[in-house]
């Protein structure tokens, strides 16, 4: 086990007993795995094992950041919802928004509530997932996200900052219940102060009742010299609609996982996923969805752009069960990779034990088309512009597809921004 | 009165590959209109994109002056911030670009590399829009993705528009009359024609005399195996219709 476990031990003042329990199982696992490395096979291009040589400490409460410094750090353009800063929730940080049918509780508030018992950690494989297992052994106070039944509020922002004169780990955690017929889309920003080393690690769940809709926009933008880990756990009920739209641009070593559990008859979900990579950052995605049901229809989209020395890598797994007919499912990946030194691995998983399905993957790994440089270069526009437009042309699938206007048009600019460095 | 064009002596091959250019000399003065005309193979084409700064080319010999100047040693895009445009035998589709957006960033390119100010989107727009009439687009292309799922035609006709808008001094057309109908190779030597004046010059590259009744050239010179093996007038067109290309086998420079 990693020496820096123990600055974090012991459980909160609060906690009941089942959350104790769930606490003490989880480290019993992630004791006997440790850090994940490329020995397990979900991990095969990825190693978090660095992590486990720097003396990671809890870090300070707030260290000085206040609301406005989190909006700026987290381009929000609508009232901060959840703030994480150091991977505790910071109260004085968040809004709370009754009104709108939101109900935030933090798990201190919300630890008697048979709600969170019976569904805190449920679907997280703690003895395969060991970041997931070191999350809920570790994760102090997390926050609950209620959307009330049929409620349809504005957009929720998340915000995870970390901060810290020295070495951070943060371990964020969040239990999102989606109710019967709601509406909802929360965006969820990872940033940080920079400097200091730092790990994140974070397990995000999702329940959505029958009915209910949730998009969820993921904005990894960690530090240069940030670690970062997050799983984001989905269980749907019949007729709901799940969205996950991820960017990840950020952190030096980087694992997405998106898993999603589609439980109920006739449920859909869309996972995009758009990755950029430059100098020597590792990017890692992974997904898993889950067809359980009859009639689910799920629809994945991932691009990458790998430049320098980076490394990217996507796994998608495409799981449909025996009794799961009607399934209609679609997986794409697409990378292209701009320098001779960039990497990708590609992997595409299917597992189909229904008869009656509709299935199709594709994955492709590509440079530039060069008669196409020519082409822009012939009329004029110089190398790196006529580079610039071609890969913008190429990532244009992910971004035009994102559905919340205001974040589409700062996803452009974040994502002109990276490239636009990665291409000067 | 100096020429625009000077070709000394060129050979090229392919990189890593088989030599196609084995001599080329040529000259063009500024507002002639010289057709090139030869078999498949005979290195036209190659001649084309050697011009233009392909670089799966590469010159092992001779060299290049444009306006007296070195054209060999710039890069495509300098090359048509001097002043040369290639229409493109077959001119490339590029999905998620827009046709607008991509001839602008090139007009705006080439306006700051000659020091003009650059123009706004609106400003463009009314440009390209009396550019369009010269070959008869619909405005609807500018909306759409360079050349994608364009047919032929249109393929050469936004080909020609492009040339129209960025008003080179040497546009190099590349057998601009390929796979065109009658209707289609008129819009698009009417447009051609209307470009003509006596400062630009044209080197029409094509397999066929047919375009040469549209376009009419002032010098017609004949390739095979990578040289110029005859110069001549029109009647030198004429005279490769009737008897094909097989009376110019040995011939030599």
């Amino acid at each position: 086990m990693p020496a820096f476990v123990r600055a974090f031990g012991g459980d909160p003042a609060f906690a009941p007993p089942w959350m104790q329990a769930l606490r003490g199982k989880a480290l019993a696992h992630f004791e006997q795995v440790g850090l994940p490395t490329q020995k397990l096979e979900d991990w095969k291009f990825t190693s978090f094992a660095s992590v486990g040589g720097v003396a990671f400490e809890p870090g300070p409460l707030k260290h000085g950041v206040t609301r406005a410094h989190v909006e700026a750090l987290a381009n929000a353009w609508d009232s901060l919802g959840v703030v994480f800063v150091n991977g505790r929730l910071t109260n004085e940080l968040c809004e709370w928004r009754t009104a709108e049918g939101v109900q935030l509780l933090s798990f201190e508030d919300a630890n008697r509530q048979p709600a969170l018992e019976q569904g805190l950690g449920l679907g997280v494989a703690l003895d395969r997932q060991p970041l997931a297992a070191l999350n809920t052994a570790l994760a102090t106070d997390g926050a609950v996200i209620r959307i009330e039944p049929g409620a349809r509020p504005r957009p929720i922002h998340v915000v995870y900052v970390t901060s810290s004169a020295k070495p951070v780990a943060a371990f964020p955690r969040v239990y999102i219940d989606a109710a019967e017929g709601s509406q909802a889309s929360i965006v969820q920003a990872y940033v940080g102060t920079g400097g200091e080393k730092s790990f994140t690690d974070a397990v995000v769940e999702v329940r959505l009742g029958p009915g209910a809709a949730l998009d969820l926009y993921t904005q990894q933008r960690e530090p240069a010299n940030a670690s970062h880990a997050a799983l984001v756990q989905v269980n749907q009920a019949a007729q709901s609609r799940f969205g996950s739209y991820l960017l990840s641009l950020g952190a030096q070593l980087a694992r997405d996982e998106v898993r999603v559990r589609m439980e109920g008859e006739g449920s859909s979900c869309t996972l995009h996923g758009l990755y950029l990579g430059a100098g020597t950052q590792h990017l890692d995605q992974h997904t898993v969805i889950e067809h359980a049901s009859p009639r689910c229809t799920s629809r994945e989209l991932y691009k990458g752009v790998l430049d320098e020395h980076a490394h990217g890598v996507f796994t998608g797994r495409i799981w449909v069960h025996a009794g799961a007919q009607k399934t209609d499912s679609t997986q794409t990946n697409k990378n292209l990779l701009l320098s001779d030194h960039a990497q990708v691995d590609t992997r595409p998983q299917l597992e189909i034990f229904a008869d009656d399905v509709k299935c199709t993957h594709g994955s492709a790994v590509g440079q530039l088309d060069e008669a196409a440089l020519f082409y822009l270069r012939s009329r004029g526009i110089p190398y790196a512009q006529a580079r610039g437009l071609l890969t913008s042309a190429f990532v244009g699938e992910v971004l035009d597809a994102l559905p919340l206007e205001p974040l589409r048009l700062r996803t452009r600019e974040l994502v002109a921004g990276k490239l636009g460095r990665a291409l000067a | 009165m100096a020429p625009l064009l000077e070709i000394r002596n060129l050979h090229a091959r392919v990189v890593d590959g088989a030599t196609i250019l084995k001599g080329i000399n040529l000259t063009v003065n500024p507002g002639e209109v010289h057709a090139i005309m030869g078999p498949n193979g005979s290195g036209k084409s190659t001649l084309s994109q050697v011009l233009a700064g392909r670089e799966s080319y590469q010159v092992t010999e001779g060299q290049v002056l444009f306006r007296g100047k070195d054209l060999l040693s710039l890069a495509p895009e300098e090359r048509a911030a001097a002043g040369i445009f290639l229409a493109f035998q077959y001119p490339i589709e590029i999905p998620g670009v827009g046709n607008l957006y991509f001839l602008r960033s090139a007009l705006n390119a080439l306006r700051k590399k000659r020091g003009l100010e650059e123009l706004d989107a609106m400003d463009f727009l009314s440009v390209a829009k009396e550019k369009m009439k010269l070959v008869e687009m619909d405005q609807s292309f500018l909306n759409r993705s360079v050349n994608e799922g364009f047919s032929g035609g249109e393929k050469k006709r936004n080909e020609v528009f492009q040339m129209a808008v960025l008003d080179p001094l040497l546009a190099v057309l590349d057998e601009t009359d390929s796979g065109l109908d009658i209707d289609a190779l008129r819009i698009v030597a009417g447009g051609v024609n209307a470009l003509r004046n006596k400062e630009r010059s044209m080197l029409v590259i094509t397999h066929y005399q047919r375009l040469l009744d549209y376009i009419v050239p002032d010098v017609v010179h004949v390739m095979a195996d990578g040289r110029i093996v005859k110069t001549g007038t029109k009647a030198l067109a004429l005279e490769l219709e009737q008897k094909g290309y097989a009376w110019l086998e040995g011939a030599r420079p």
